[in-house]
């Protein structure tokens, strides 16, 4: 298994024998660097209003209990699955987008986006960027997870917190599909209102984001500042 | 229609829809007091027991009292228990704003949860809604569409260190005392030396 996957390995004592029940398969750790850059920036005593874009995971609710924040939760590939949002998906992303992700009462500190710009096309990416930046405040940042490999899981898999720096990687699919692979110049230009503060490619076909919105929302509310 | 304990116990009425445990049962309670439809000040000293909304029973309305409650019904209103124990089982369907000291979730609940101390949302439960508790813990496999509201209770915050106090003025001229060096950039005190 590549860096940086881990599987957990079971301790064993004594010379090597037959194992006579196969080990439960775990899910790979993932040691991600961009993930610990974002959670560098997060005050532990500032208020935090942070937007998660996968299903709810019960270890990351923990994680980041310790913050004091908010924490908004939208399955947003689940959510604008339904076959009447597809159908306006292709024509009218932003407002499909501005359906499933709600301005909410204050503008987001923190972006949970993970994988879900894989499974958008170049309009729709730009296209959330847009409605992203319009809920963020200045100087949100936004941690985004770009496949670079050629082919993907249908469904993105589930990233659990485990610490400071590791996550532990799910999948949801065994099927695959055919990536984008957007390329890290096209990646800049889809996120007008954003600039990459911390990037780095992984071994394992993933190029990590961590963004930082740059300009101030429209709302003349102001956000909550980490 | 309402979910019996025992048979032939002498139970009053329900009140609101939610079943008591009768009087008779409840150690230290007085005599049952004569049955009123809508419960008013009739309800028994409050002594642990909790309350059950049988899984056939479909309220509108408002729910409140001063016990723990377990739903295995519908609810289509709202829940006020401020100082109780809430779950809504897995048979439970709620449409509603849900207020208690704890919450647990194992059906589905349309509506805000609110709690003082914690809100568990169990594998089975399906929310969709606003949660706000100190302490909130979702199981895999829960389907949660909403935000969390986690708020820790703010420590005191600690005072700010209080700058050295300016030293007085020593008459023999010695030196600043320990500790108490002019910082980079700030004029020194006219009467120090060094």
């Amino acid at each position: 298994m590549p860096f940086p996957f881990r599987r957990q390995r079971l301790q064993a004592t004594g010379p090597r024998r037959e194992s006579t029940e196969r080990d439960l398969p775990q899910p790979p750790l993932y040691r991600s660097p961009t993930f610990r850059a974002l959670v560098s920036r997060l005050g532990p005593d500032a208020a935090h209003n942070i937007l998660d874009l996968q299903p709810a995971v019960g270890a990351n609710v923990e994680f980041f209990s310790r913050y004091s924040c908010r924490l908004q939760i939208v399955d947003l590939l689940t959510a604008i699955g339904s076959p009447g949002l597809q159908v306006q998906l292709e024509s009218e992303p932003g407002a499909v987008f501005r359906k499933v992700l709600p301005r909410p009462d204050e503008p987001y500190d923190v972006v949970l986006a993970w994988e879900a710009f894989n499974d958008l096309a170049q309009g729709q990416f730009r296209a959330l960027v847009e409605h992203l930046g319009g809920v963020c405040r200045a100087g949100a940042l936004m941690l985004a997870f770009i496949a670079t490999k050629r082919d993907i899981p249908l469904s993105p898999p589930l990233f659990r917190i485990v610490d400071e720096q590791t996550l532990e990687w799910q999948e949801r699919a065994s099927a695959a599909r055919p990536c984008p692979r957007f390329p890290p110049a096209l990646v800049e230009r889809m996120t007008e209102g954003f600039v990459v503060v911390h990037s780095v490619l992984m071994r394992q076909g993933v190029q990590e984001y961590l963004f930082e919105r740059i300009a101030e929302p429209a709302s003349p509310r102001q956000g909550r500042r980490p | 229609m309402w979910k019996k304990n025992e048979p032939g116990r002498n139970e009053r009425r329900p009140s609101m829809g939610v079943m008591r445990i009768p009087a008779e049962d409840q150690p230290g309670a007085g005599p049952a007091a004569a049955p009123n439809a809508w419960g008013g000040s009739m309800a028994p000293e409050h002594t642990g027991e909790r309350a059950v909304i049988g899984a056939s029973i479909t309220i509108r309305g408002d729910v409140t009292g001063d016990e723990d409650l377990v739903i295995q019904g519908r609810v289509d209103g709202k829940v006020d228990l401020a100082q109780h124990n809430v779950t809504v089982g897995a048979n439970g369907r709620i449409k509603a704003n849900v207020l208690g000291r704890t919450v647990t979730v194992e059906g589905e609940v349309e509506g805000d949860l609110r709690a003082d101390e914690h809100i568990a949302i169990r594998k089975s439960a399906k929310v969709r809604g606003n949660v706000a508790a100190p302490r909130v813990t979702i199981e895999d496999g829960a389907t949660f569409q909403g935000s969390i509201d986690m708020e820790r209770k703010a420590a005191p915050s600690p005072r700010p260190a209080q700058p050295a106090a300016a030293p007085p003025p020593h008459p023999g001229g010695t030196g600043a005392p320990a500790g108490a060096s002019p910082r980079p950039g700030e004029a020194k005190h006219p009467d120090r030396t060094g």
